[in-house]
């Protein structure tokens, strides 16, 4: 572990350059894209849209609504990886790992499949009830027999996840509809969703991170180890379990917005502990603003990069996220004890 | 010691089964011909590759033989009777005159119809030998005894629905032909099962097959006709999900290929990759044209919910415009299918305004 | 963040190892211990396969009689009858005997060498780079003859990479893992790309190639399995002993005359070799590398070389019991990866569930 932070500026005020940051990021996601847009257009787009404007159409209804439902997604992936980072002491640990992605993808494959559905707004009960279902499943198993250790818990979601993801590849293979439906799901997107999908996850979404940020001191004391913890009184097992259930509310609100998008939840955390150091109180906060950065930044990239098409964003946020996590474990002593 | 009898007895395994393996795999080709196993994509050297244009070798004696679009000419000591063939090839030959006796590939609908891609084979009359994708059953098909395997080619040389990590055990069990329905006008592609067809003894002078091949005549006159009549009318094919917009690439579709023979001006997207180009759907009016035609199948988001969840949608202007048409996007290999699609599409430019888009 | 050492794996001897009925065996000069108790494990293990293939060799939908299959097996049979058993049905059951011992100890390998239980071949890239090399290969219409050699090409390379990338003066095990992650998150987007540019027919095949399938297998695929088989796992079994010293730390390695680094590395390289030859014949099939070790330890106890022999066989018995599974008694036919997984996970999550929290 990191001891101490690299304090050349102090923590609170690197929080407002982050969340300056992050809304920087956000006027992007709607200025650029795929075709270009004018600032005067853009700006119009917010405060007096006129519908016959193509330019305005696209700011509008496309880049307003992936922006907003993206900053939720990065804030609930990068909150609930951190959390499970410390509940589980594992680095390895993301979101997924409870699985949350296997679980929602199961049940969205398999209501296309049944169903026949096509769009997000249909299946996006699927999907939460998939990672609630498969996350319940996990922590069930893990927790028998006397209380869900780390790796009771990682060996549990590996397990579900590739049960699930088994069945899911079964029904595909089954069916090139359901395939030619999903495999850009399952890719990870913001593309095409509409602000209508808001409003059902609004709820668990913000309760999720407030919970989370809420709980800084005990995923401090948690981070320690199970000893450690204990000796200090606090019952861990009921501890992990409320972590376990704000993860779910988190990263189930997530793939249901986006579809899997991996590696913010994991990443993130990462880069935030070699950035603020091992406090909880505040790499949950900085987890909170870097996520949606991340996010909305892989996202503009995937707009312009793959022009005239795109690529999705839970393709982008692996192609950048990815050597940046290798050379940060080249770099750091990351977990190297 | 217990690594050494393993390894021993896995090596013996190997020794002994190589061993029996290779008389295993000469006589293999399945029962009831003796064709020169599995090496027809080294081509079986004929000394008349003209041959298979030809019905040659009616007469039961004479060796038979057929050059197919990958030049692979398949020789059989007499015509075969029995055939396999993948559906969209068994539909193509059965409209001919010619009955498969196994099929492969798509083949019901879930009401228990047939799929389109199959036509009018009589299902109670062929054995299916897998329908899904890459569900071969190696064993039904040996078990049918073909004396030759039939698939259409959109890349050649790879034969659909026949997947490369089977396609030498299929060579073993009987000779593979394949005819390409890619990247050529669909009218080629038709005549070519005419030849297969016609090779395997299929009446094409019957009266049927003469009235359905003037049906599709007729159709693609009157098409020529209506483009004629406006030649400024731009055409654009395409499908599309919540987030991707297809542009389709007219020279890899049959279909489209053979419109643009008739005169259509269709859209020609500048980056295609092979099949189409796709576009992001801020991107909508990349390409414009006066008419859309639109891939109609069941998978695919339709325009209703495309005009609901796709606000750029509307603003492309054969969607203001109102012409927006049906698309049959996998078209069948049949004379009278096709000239039912033909007259659709001449009844949709007839109607159309060629002025959307200046 | 700490890597539990501690975790299944990990743990080498275990004061009831010490109570094991051993026997000395003297061969020329080499002289081995052998767990008695051990040996019957495999012995058993490697009985039930040859049974297990022996059946398999008659199940199928073209009716055989047994004589008719023995009659294949010794040459005299008719041809239909020679071709369904010898063409299609046993060199089938031979890739999976040996393309599931392949893959389990590969697992092995890794759990015991990075010593963390969550870790197998296919989370640290390895399958990952076969994946993005066979996909590509699949969808831009490449001769598929050179198939199973990119996707081993991508194997290695992604290996080699990460190994490349992980080397800072030694190999640290927690560095390797991330660093492992990192190169799969990166392979993976990139296969996930192709997959979405390409047509869904294309995207079909991909995806059946990444389910891991054994359907076409020949007996060139035998015979490749069966001589890098006859190479590593010997490998393997000697590097055993090095395994075992280096679980208990790097300074006891070190202090018994390790060259740790060496021993890393011909770990490391037969792991991925196992890993990669699997991958290359049936496409990288999920699961049995990171499940078998886990069952192999639970049934049968510490690392040894008796446990990498067992581990080998259960690793065949799982596959090929799920490739029969998944050809026979279902409806329709469905390849072997998505059968390992939902064949072993019951009986894994069932074993997690009896096992106390200690773990």
């Amino acid at each position: 572990m990191w001891s101490g932070s690299p304090a050349r500026v102090s923590r609170p005020a690197a929080l407002l350059l982050l969340a300056g940051a992050l809304v920087v990021v956000a006027l992007l996601s709607l200025r650029v894209g795929s075709i270009p847009v004018t600032t005067a257009d853009a700006l119009a787009a917010l405060t007096d849209y006129d519908p016959d404007s193509y330019t305005q159409t696209v700011v509008r209804t496309m880049r307003l609504p992936r922006t907003v439902i993206g900053l939720g997604v990065g804030a609930a992936l990068a909150v609930a990886g951190s959390a499970m980072q410390a509940a589980t002491r594992n680095p390895l640990a993301e979101p997924s790992l409870l699985g949350v992605n296997a679980g929602a993808s199961f049940a969205i494959v398999a209501a296309v499949y049944l169903g026949h559905m096509t769009h997000p707004l249909q299946y996006i009960w699927f999907a939460f009830a998939g990672a609630l279902g498969a996350s319940v499943l996990v922590y069930g198993i893990a927790s028998a027999g006397g209380g869900a250790s780390p790796v009771k818990l990682a060996l549990a979601g590996v397990i579900i996840s590739a049960l699930l993801g088994s069945w899911t590849t079964a029904l595909l293979l089954l069916n090139k509809e359901t395939l030619e439906v999903v495999r850009f799901w399952l890719a990870g997107s913001l593309a095409g969703r509409s602000l209508n999908l808001l409003p059902p996850v609004v709820p668990f979404l913000a309760a999720g991170l407030l919970g989370a940020l809420l709980l800084g001191r005990q995923l401090n004391t948690l981070s320690l180890g199970e000893d450690a913890a204990r000796s200090l009184g606090m019952h861990t097992g009921r501890m992990r379990a409320a972590v376990a259930g704000l993860v779910v509310l988190l990263a189930g609100s997530a793939v249901a917005l986006a579809g899997p998008v991996g590696f913010v939840g994991l990443a993130v955390p990462h880069i935030v502990r070699a950035w603020v150091g091992s406090d909880y109180r505040w790499i949950l906060p900085f987890s909170l603003l870097l996520g949606p950065a991340l996010l909305l930044g892989a996202d503009i990239l995937g707009r312009v990069l793959a022009r005239p098409s795109e690529l999705q964003v839970g393709v982008v946020t692996a192609l950048v996220g990815a050597p940046f996590l290798i050379s940060m474990a080249r770099r750091r002593r990351v977990a190297e004890r | 010691m217990r690594v050494r009898t393993l390894l021993a007895a896995l090596l013996a395994v190997v020794v002994l089964t190589g061993c029996t393996a290779a008389p295993g795999n000469t006589s293999g080709p399945a029962p009831g011909n003796s064709s020169p196993a599995g090496n027809s994509s080294a081509g079986s050297g004929s000394s008349d590759p003209a041959a298979g244009d030809n019905p040659v070798g009616n007469a039961e004696s004479e060796p038979w033989t057929f050059t197919d679009d990958r030049g692979v000419t398949v020789t059989l000591p007499k015509r075969p009777a029995r055939v396999v063939a993948q559906s969209t090839a068994a539909a193509s030959l059965w409209a001919l005159g010619f009955e498969v006796v196994g099929v492969f590939g798509p083949q019901r609908l879930p009401d228990g119809s047939n799929d389109p891609t199959i036509g009018d084979v009589d299902l109670s009359r062929v054995t299916s030998v897998g329908e899904e994708w890459g569900e071969l059953d190696l064993e039904k098909l040996a078990a049918l005894k073909p004396d030759l395997i039939v698939s259409i080619m959109y890349v050649p040389p790879e034969l659909w629905y026949i997947l490369p990590d089977v396609q030498p055990q299929v060579e073993v069990i009987a000779p593979t032909v394949g005819i390409t329905v890619g990247q050529r006008p669909i009218k080629e592609a038709v005549q070519r099962f005419e030849d297969l067809a016609a090779a395997l003894g299929a009446d094409l002078n019957a009266p049927e097959v003469a009235d359905a091949r003037r049906h599709f005549d007729e159709a693609s006159a009157a098409l020529q006709a209506a483009l004629a009549e406006k030649p400024d009318l731009t055409v654009m094919f395409g499908a599309g999900s919540l987030e991707t917009l297809w542009v389709s690439n007219p020279p890899y579709y049959a279909d489209l290929a053979y419109l643009q023979e008739l005169g259509m001006n269709i859209v020609v997207p500048d980056n295609p990759e092979m099949y189409w180009e796709a576009l992001s759907w801020e991107q909508a009016l990349r390409y414009q044209a006066d008419v859309l035609f639109y891939d109609s199948r069941t998978g695919v988001v339709q325009p209703p919910e495309l005009a609901a969840q796709v606000p750029t949608w509307n603003h492309i202007p054969a969607v203001k415009a109102g012409q927006v048409y049906p698309w049959v996007a996998v078209p069948p290999y049949s004379w009278d299918g096709l000239a039912t699609i033909l007259e659709d599409i001449t009844a949709a430019v007839k109607a159309a305004d060629p002025d959307v888009v200046r | 963040m700490s890597v539990r050492p501690t975790a299944t794996g990990a743990r080498p001897d275990e004061p009831q190892a010490m109570s094991r009925r051993l026997r000395l065996v003297q061969v020329g000069p080499v002289a081995f211990r052998i767990d008695l108790r051990m040996a019957a494990r495999v012995a058993f293990a490697t009985a039930a396969l040859l049974a297990l293939g022996a059946w398999g060799l008659t199940l199928g939908s073209f009716r055989l009689p047994l004589a008719d299959v023995v009659r294949a097996l010794l040459g005299s049979a008719p041809a239909d009858a020679a071709f369904i058993v010898m063409g299609l049905r046993l060199p089938r059951v031979l890739a999976a005997m040996l393309v599931g011992p392949a893959l389990a100890m590969s697992g092995a390998i890794f759990q015991g060498l990075l010593r963390n239980p969550l870790v197998s071949p296919d989370v640290i890239g390895i399958n990952a780079g076969a994946s993005v090399a066979a996909v590509w290969w699949i969808i831009s219409h490449r001769p598929p003859v050179l198939l199973p050699v990119v996707a081993f090409a991508g194997a290695l390379g992604a290996a080699a990479a990460v190994y490349l990338l992980t080397w800072r003066g030694h190999i640290s095990g927690a560095r390797l893992i991330l660093v492992g992650i990192g190169a799969h998150a990166l392979l993976t987007a990139g296969t996930t790309a192709l997959i979405v540019r390409a047509n869904v027919y294309e995207a079909a095949t991909a995806y059946r190639w990444m389910t891991g399938s054994l359907a076409g297998s020949d007996w060139g695929d035998v015979a490749t399995l069966a001589a890098a088989l006859a190479l590593l796992v010997p490998a393997g079994l000697v590097l055993m002993w090095p395994l075992r010293a280096l679980q208990y730390g790097d300074q006891t390695a070190r202090s018994l005359g390790l060259p740790l680094e060496r021993t890393r590395l011909a770990l490391m390289a037969v792991g991925c070799a196992l890993s990669a030859v699997a991958v290359s014949v049936a496409g990288p099939v999920g699961f049995v590398a990171f499940m078998v070790p886990h069952l192999a330890r639970m049934l049968a106890g510490p690392v040894g070389g008796g446990l990498f022999l067992f581990t080998g066989a259960l690793g065949g018995l799982l596959l090929l019991g799920a490739d029969l599974l998944g050809q026979h008694a279902l409806p329709v036919s469905l390849p072997v990866g998505v059968i390992t997984a939902a064949l072993g996970a019951p009986y894994f999550l069932f074993l997690l569930y009896r096992t106390n929290a200690q773990m």
